[in-house]
């Protein structure tokens, strides 16, 4: 048994610290020149007023709590391991801003080609969108390099994706409060709700989360689809973020009512933007659902053929695809069998996740690992139906019976 | 992968200076300032007044306001306040000035007084700069304004800090 653990165990789960992998140290080496950069950067901005500084961070930590669960959860059987999500979310933060401010001389070439009054104007739409996709997307495929296994699906790379852009986006929303709004405490409550409140559902999140998306579906669709046709979809989502980003800082479609802005107007901010983002929204939100779908139907493929084996049963495969009953029946068994039981339900559910990713990699459906998986959900399920009130909580609908395989 | 990020983060001095051509002639304010241009900036505006001048050196979205008052005769200080006041307060929304200001020597050996400061623009462009005032014993006032778009000024400050630098004051 303990070999077959090791075996399931090799193929998930893995940390970002991995630390044969030349791909770990090029991520940590640029993580740490982005941390003292950016350290630098903020540290002179706090000069200008600490009360905003810190009020700053506080706004921002308000809004990225709800981003990061929203987007963790995303993924639907199997959760990116931790530390590679902070590593994603870190990436975003420091080095991606860090090497996006080393490379702000593009624009002075846009300036040196378009004059300065026109790379003024569309300098940001021209320059910032392909170098700042890029340098995040950088940062995906480094996590990728050095956790190959974590990343299963499109999805995987949109949750990657999307962290790593909220990292970013928390850093320049700091950069913006204090050196833009004037870092005081009116500028920083004026820029939150400007950058957040009214334009927080957009932004770079979206965008990276589909270069993110992109980068997963090339690396993971390697047996179904060509080459060429993967790369035509990456490049394709990388545009589609590009251009979306261009536009957002472009002069275009300017509906936000002008400076000063007064009274009534200050509602008119969101309805002003949501022009420019919102369509992007629908169009991730599209390509999230799709591949959530996907991946219900990829359970379905794998687990197929394990129903009514030793590891699952057919109701369970009713709750497996389903995050909401899958709670629901941890929530049942709780209350009927006490936190001990809920535990051991959730860890069968996990458990049943890893025997669908084993039975979707093996070759054939009597491989030793396999087999050994479905025996230890088996022997979950019994241990769960010994535990008084799991057997009744477990018949109520929604967690196993005991011994029912 | 790190050749890409060293090519979008190194590229752009390589392709700037490519394309920037040879280094234009020196501005001069005859027995007040005279500023060699670095490679790739040129004069973009130039206005005299009787006592007071003032040329814009640019290159991209950065640019080098330089303006020069004769026979000022007034601390560097005032000189800062008076620029603050007459210049980035009438031109730029949502002005902050670093405070305070730093004492520095120039290259040259000549003192001088330093600040940062971040605005925005009539269009809506957020820049940021750093203000260099020297007062030397003539009594006439320089003051270097060396500005970017927000972002864009630490690529320049390298081209700044060498124009000032180098900056003949008198």
């Amino acid at each position: 048994m303990s070999t077959v653990r090791g075996a399931s165990a090799r193929l998930h789960h893995r940390s970002l610290f991995q630390l044969r992998e030349p791909a770990f140290w090029i991520f940590t080496v640029f993580v740490l020149y982005g941390a003292v950069r950016m350290a630098e950067v903020l540290h002179g901005l706090s000069s200008v007023s600490r009360s905003a500084w810190a009020l700053s961070w506080l706004l921002l930590a308000i809004y990225a709590l709800p981003v990061v669960v929203l987007v963790y959860r995303l993924d639907l059987y199997e959760r990116e391991p931790i530390s590679l999500a902070i590593g994603a979310f870190v990436w975003g933060a420091f080095a991606a801003t860090a090497l996006t401010l080393d490379a702000a001389g593009w624009e002075q070439i846009v300036g040196q080609v378009l004059g300065p009054d026109a790379a003024a104007r569309w300098g940001p739409a021209i320059t910032a969108p392909v170098i700042e996709e890029t340098l995040k997307g950088a940062g995906i495929v480094l996590l990728y390099l050095i956790a190959r296994d974590e990343m299963d699906d499109a999805l995987d790379g949109f949750v990657y994706g999307a962290l790593c852009g909220l990292g970013f986006a928390i850093v320049e929303d700091v950069l913006y409060f204090m050196a833009v709004f004037g870092g005081t405490t009116t500028g920083v409550l004026e820029g939150f709700y400007i950058r957040v409140v009214s334009s927080g559902l957009y932004g770079h999140v979206l965008y990276t989360g589909l270069v993110g998306m992109g980068i997963g579906y090339v690396v993971t669709r390697r047996e179904r689809t060509p080459l060429g046709r993967r790369i035509a979809v990456c490049a394709g989502l990388f545009t589609i973020a590009v251009l979306a980003h261009a536009l957002w800082n472009s002069p275009l479609l300017e509906f936000v009512p002008d400076e000063p802005i007064e009274g009534g107007e200050w509602l008119l901010i969101p309805l002003g933007l949501a022009v420019k983002g919102l369509p992007l929204l629908v169009l991730v939100l599209v390509a999230v659902k799709l591949a959530r779908d996907r991946e219900r139907r990829w359970l379905d493929a794998a687990l197929a053929t394990e129903v009514g084996r030793d590891g699952l049963t057919a109701d369970e495969l009713e709750v497996l695809r389903s995050p909401a009953r899958r709670r629901a029946a941890v929530r049942t068994m709780r209350a009927r069998g006490g936190a001990p039981a809920a535990a051991l339900l959730t860890r069968l559910q996990r458990e049943q996740i890893e025997l669908a990713m084993l039975a979707s990699r093996v070759a054939t459906p009597d491989d030793p690992a396999l087999v050994a998986q479905r025996a230890y959900c088996g022997s979950l399920r019994a241990a769960l139906g010994a535990i008084p009130g799991a057997a009744r909580a477990g018949a109520a609908g929604g967690a196993p019976a005991p011994d029912d395989g | 992968m790190v050749l890409a990020i060293a090519f979008v983060t190194c590229g752009a001095r390589a392709v700037g200076d490519a394309i920037a051509g040879p280094p234009a002639p020196p501005v001069e304010v005859p027995g007040v300032v005279r500023v060699q241009p670095a490679p790739g900036w040129e004069l973009a505006a130039r206005e005299d007044d009787g006592a007071e001048h003032r040329f814009l050196l640019r290159r991209g979205t950065a640019g080098l306001l330089v303006s020069a008052i004769e026979g000022f005769g007034r601390p560097a200080s005032d000189v800062a306040t008076s620029y603050v006041r007459g210049v980035l307060d009438q031109e730029l929304a949502r002005l902050t000035v670093e405070q305070p200001s730093e004492d520095v020597v120039l290259a040259s050996g000549q003192p001088a007084l330093r600040f940062g400061y971040v605005g925005e623009t009539d269009d809506g462009s957020s820049v940021e700069g750093v203000i260099t005032v020297v007062v030397p014993a003539s009594g006439n006032a320089v003051v270097f304004d060396g500005f970017a778009a927000v972002g864009d000024l630490a690529w320049a400050i390298d081209d700044l800090r060498a124009m000032v630098d180098g900056a003949v004051v008198a």
